[in-house]
């Protein structure tokens, strides 16, 4: 093998890599960045993600890998849909109420998960998504390997992005969205059902992150683990805000996240003589270095968290 | 809270019924016996004097100090959620301390090992206000993002400059005996509960008695109303509230070094940061409240060990119901607002 | 905000019993039977160092029908109170599953001379408290044997959870037994600082495979299945399995695992602490006697030469007799303040 094409294989990997590390980040996110625009703040999508995990293994192991997606988003929508209730109806606190939502599910899948599959754990025998070459592209070099063989969810959390940004931006329905996030008070003035929306939007939002959460297990893993996921939707929220609240910028920074846990592994295994604390931490300096440099000043929604 | 105290106390206690009420339904499911169940978790809370000091109140003490920080910050109007971040670099901060007062005094060993956790906790807090005030960085993502630093950082920590000196284990040298805060005898409850209620009790004079504390709240509730008003320097109010925040946040971490752990670990914390939100906003950010929910969440999370040691039931269980004591008491008070309360108070709230 | 008594009065006989007792003293309800207590520092859903020591207490209870606990701590704060509330309510055996266990315990232990405080991967002896020592490393040992025989990049991998005195030993061994047998054998290594994040695993394997590792180790309990995911998805990739016979998990790219049998060990101490024989000493299980074993994956076997088997059988032969010491421990005990290494590939130091 020529140090050329070693390389290549290097730099394709990595990519690979950091797209899949920035896969579920990017759905979590996704899903957060429209809820935080209609004016909702979820503190639940940790919650949210955790479960779309463990109900997208069960599905799987009963119905195949679809059937684990399918069940992944209903469990994150489900989730979600207990936190709207309460914060969009009820209107109680969202910040506590989203801490509540994922303290309770790390709970309920803690017990489910022992009552389950007992102490031995369900090991590797979930189905999952092969990777799906696109035809053409897959060949590039460098970047086919990256960015064409990806399991179908991939390609899905991408195409999501330029969708979500047509239905933000240029239908009536996103502008009904954002008004709402600005001030519900004038948006339901000018005839906007706030309430309805903004439930609907959240609900989503916890399908997104269901389908994230799926996508560790039937996509990455194929396993189930306690905690699993570990912090990603709190990194989700972070992205959102890093991301200024758009869709191309939410993409971005799950990249960028992406890149930099990619590249904490590989200095890892390139041997490098640090220690290796630095490396983990690093994804979450480069997160502080974007938002106090590249960013600026960034203006959340108005009405977010009221 | 707008409602009286009692009210409070009722709300809280019917949301308290409730979340057991679930738990038994839940166990019933999940095919255990609730009864003896829910007896193990009263008996491990509150069943005996050993175990209301030795696990419910101990368990308290880092969760009142991180509710208070929690509340200061957010009755300016600002959102620190990196408690555990700030927690950790205390410990750290303690830990250098504890361990190298050689041939000092209690008097002053202990004194120096709390003070240097709540530099520890400034510093931490620093990076946010910094990122804050020069680059407009919003507090809430700069205070989650460094408590995974942190965590990091403690790691980094435990496995280097500060690992034993023998370099085995993932942990520091023991705090010098003088380090250490003292205990209430027979149990392992230490100091650091009367240092806790006693900042509630400062935090409540603070809050509802001076200057600061009246200027804070109205940062809080508009800032732009209190920019225009003229009297009222905002951005030093929230820094200051902030930094004040930091201060209590580090102290919890090394409160719980020098008086539980006697040394710096990578797993001190079981997210004490995040209940501790729920404790402060449960407590709706008033200090007294903050003591109780405090002691109400160390309970049932000691209640949770003693259901896994003496009925076999996976301690995480608690969680839900922690989760549905909060969200009860969203709901009641929630309700009560707009059906009673509403006629009782006026519409402005009423001063805790 | 205490629940008022008059909620629940049917649990109030229980309730007075418990409170009755005296300043640090819990229940002791029946003190008649042997009982047996166990902590583990993590979820015993972890597939290997947490759910092989509930499977060593459920061995206890069926083998010699004693009435076991269990229950999970995962700080400080929380171990030292489930040592001494087990203590106060007279279990008779307690085992801490985790170095972390064993400054708790030695303070425990003093007040409570009754209760036998067993500490997993302990150091010290003291009185009523006394360490289990399990050497995988030797096991590694031979694990890395065949690694190092068998890869075709000459470079191995290691996937660690957190960086512990014992999974230091497991590395530290696999790494000895590899160069052992090739020379040319570079070996790597990434920890998570997490044992749950299976994902997080998955990757660091990945990041491994592609600056060229073909033979992987882990010890990162449920985060490692990631570990053997990445091997599963890779051809001509293959990996060891660590604390049990992990074969299950991937027939075709596991070559064989390094187990500890920790029923094994659990049950024979608590045979002799029943009986009246404990001595508090360290005890050490490694090769000989069993407990520590490795384990090969007999369905793959085919493909490791007869030259490579008959060395790995040869080195556990000297490893039980004693002629062979893969990580010497005296290396650990004349360690003292050497400062830590900072080269990753020999950041484990043998302890």
């Amino acid at each position: 093998m020529s140090w050329a094409t070693g390389t290549s294989l290097l730099v394709g990997g990595f990519l690979a890599s950091a797209v899949r590390v920035g896969t579920p980040l990017l759905l979590a996110a996704t899903g957060e960045m429209l809820t935080e625009r209609a004016g909702v703040i979820n503190l639940g999508v940790e919650g949210a993600m955790l479960g779309g995990a463990l109900a997208s293994a069960l599905g799987a192991m009963s119905f195949g890998v679809w059937g684990g997606v399918i069940l992944g988003m209903v469990a994150g929508m489900c989730i979600a849909l207990v936190f709207g209730a309460f914060v969009v109806i009820a209107k109680v606190d969202q910040i506590i109420c989203g801490t509540a939502i994922t303290l309770g599910v790390v709970g309920l899948t803690g017990t489910a998960y022992r009552q389950t599959f007992g102490a031995a754990g369900p090991g590797l025998s979930i189905p999952t998504f092969a990777s799906l070459p696109v035809p053409a592209l897959h060949d590039l070099p460098v970047l086919g390997p990256a960015l064409f063989t990806q399991p179908l969810l991939t390609y899905f959390a991408f195409l999501a992005i330029p969708v979500t940004w047509w239905m933000l931006f240029r239908t009536h329905w996103g502008l009904s969205v954002r008004a709402t996030g600005e001030s519900s008070e004038a948006a339901r003035a000018a005839g906007i059902r706030t309430r309805g929306l903004q439930l609907f939007v959240t609900v989503i939002g916890g399908g997104f992150a269901g389908l994230a959460g799926a996508t560790l297990v039937l996509a990455q893993v194929g396993t189930f683990a306690e905690r699993m996921t570990a912090g990603r939707g709190f990194i989700a929220i972070a992205i959102v805000v890093l991301g200024r609240w758009h869709p191309v910028g939410v993409l971005i920074a799950s990249l960028l996240f992406g890149v930099a846990t990619a590249l904490q592994f590989l200095f890892q295994a390139l041997g490098l003589a640090v220690p290796y604390q630095l490396f983990l931490m690093l994804p979450y300096v480069l997160a502080l270095v974007a938002l106090a440099g590249a960013v600026g000043r960034v203006r959340a929604p108005a009405g977010l968290g009221k | 809270m707008r409602g009286r105290w009692w009210e409070v106390a009722a709300l809280t206690l019917i949301a308290l019924v409730i979340g057991l009420a679930f738990l038994a339904l839940g166990l019933r499911v999940a095919g255990f016996d609730p009864g003896p169940a829910l007896a193990a978790l009263w008996s491990g809370a509150f069943g005996s004097w050993y175990a209301f000091t030795s696990a419910t109140a101990l368990r308290s003490v880092p969760l009142i100090f991180l509710g208070l920080a929690f509340a200061i910050a957010a009755r300016g109007g600002a959102l620190n959620i990196g408690g555990e971040g700030q927690f950790c670099v205390g410990a750290i901060a303690a830990t250098v301390i504890g361990t190298h007062v050689h041939g000092w005094p209690a008097a002053l060993a202990i004194p120096a090992v709390l003070l240097g956790s709540m530099a520890g906790g400034v510093l931490w807090i620093l990076v946010p206000v910094v990122l804050k005030v020069r680059f407009g960085v919003l507090e809430v993502i700069s205070t989650l993002l460094l408590n995974f630093v942190a965590e990091q950082f403690v790691s980094l920590m435990v496995q280097g400059p500060l690992q034993e000196a023998r370099h085995t284990y993932p942990q520091s040298d023991p705090l010098l005996q003088s380090a250490r805060l003292p205990v209430l005898p027979g149990t392992r409850l230490h100091i650091g509960f009367l240092l806790a209620a006693s900042a509630g009790a400062v935090c409540w004079w603070v809050f509802s008695r001076t200057l600061w504390g009246f200027r804070l709240r109205a940062v809080g509730l508009s800032p732009r109303a209190a920019q225009v008003s003229g009297r009222i320097n905002v951005p030093r109010i929230v820094v200051g509230a902030l930094l004040w925040s930091g201060v209590l946040a580090g102290l919890s971490g090394g409160v719980e070094v020098s008086g539980v752990t006697y040394a710096l670990f990578q797993n001190l914390s079981p997210g004490y940061g995040f209940t501790a939100i729920a404790v402060a906003l449960l407590a709706r950010l008033q200090p007294g409240a903050i003591v109780v929910t405090g002691l109400l969440f160390g309970a049932l999370e000691a209640g949770a060990g003693a259901m896994q040691r003496d009925a076999g039931i996976p301690a995480v269980s608690v969680y839900v119901v922690e989760a549905v004591i909060i969200l009860v008491v969203l709901l009641a008070d929630v309700l009560a607002r707009r059906y009673w309360l509403m006629r009782v108070v006026p519409v402005e709230e009423s001063v805790a | 905000m205490r629940p008022r008594k008059g909620r629940r009065t049917t649990l109030l006989a229980c309730l007075v019993l418990a409170a009755g007792g005296a300043a640090a003293c819990g229940t002791k309800t029946d003190s008649g039977g042997f009982r047996v207590a166990l902590i583990t520092p993590g979820s015993i859903t972890d597939a290997a160092w947490n759910s092989g020591a509930y499977a060593g207490l459920t061995e206890i209870k069926d083998s010699l029908h004693v009435s076991v606990s269990h229950m999970e701590a995962r700080t400080p704060g929380e171990q030292e109170e489930g040592l001494r509330t087990y203590a106060a309510q007279g279990y008779d055996l307690v085992f801490g599953h985790g170095f972390e266990f064993q400054g708790a315990a030695e303070r425990v232990g003093k007040e409570y001379p009754k209760t036998v405080f067993i500490i997993t991967s302990g150091e010290k002896a003291i009185g009523n408290v006394a360490p289990l020592v399990f050497r995988l490393d030797e096991a590694s040992y031979l694990a890395g044997m065949v690694a190092g025989g068998m890869t075709k990049t000459n470079k191995i991998g290691f996937v660690g959870g957190i960086e512990l005195p014992p999974i230091k030993l497991a590395y530290e061994g696999w790494k000895k037994g590899a160069q052992a047998v090739n020379p040319r054998v570079e070996s790597r290594l990434t920890y998570l600082n997490n044992f749950d994040d299976a994902a997080a695993g998955h990757e660091a394997a990945l990041a491994l495979i592609r600056v060229g590792v073909d033979m992987f180790h882990h010890n990162a309990d449920a985060a490692g299945l990631g570990v053997f995911r990445a091997a599963k998805e890779n051809p001509g990739v293959f990996i060891f399995g660590a604390n049990a016979d992990q074969t299950p998990l991937a027939p075709d790219r596991v070559l064989g695992s390094a187990i500890i049998d920790l029923p094994r060990a659990f049950l024979a101490v608590a045979r002799e602490v029943r009986g009246g024989r404990f001595v508090s000493k360290v005890q050490s299980f490694g090769l000989k006697g069993g407990v520590v074993r490795y384990v090969p994956n007999s369905v793959l076997a085919a493909p490791i030469p007869a030259v490579l088997i008959q060395k790995v059988r040869a080195a556990a032969d000297s490893i039980e007799a004693g002629t062979l010491i893969p990580v010497p421990r005296e290396v650990a005990n004349t360690a003292q303040n050497a400062p830590p290494s900072k080269d990753s590939a020999t950041r484990a130091k043998p302890r």
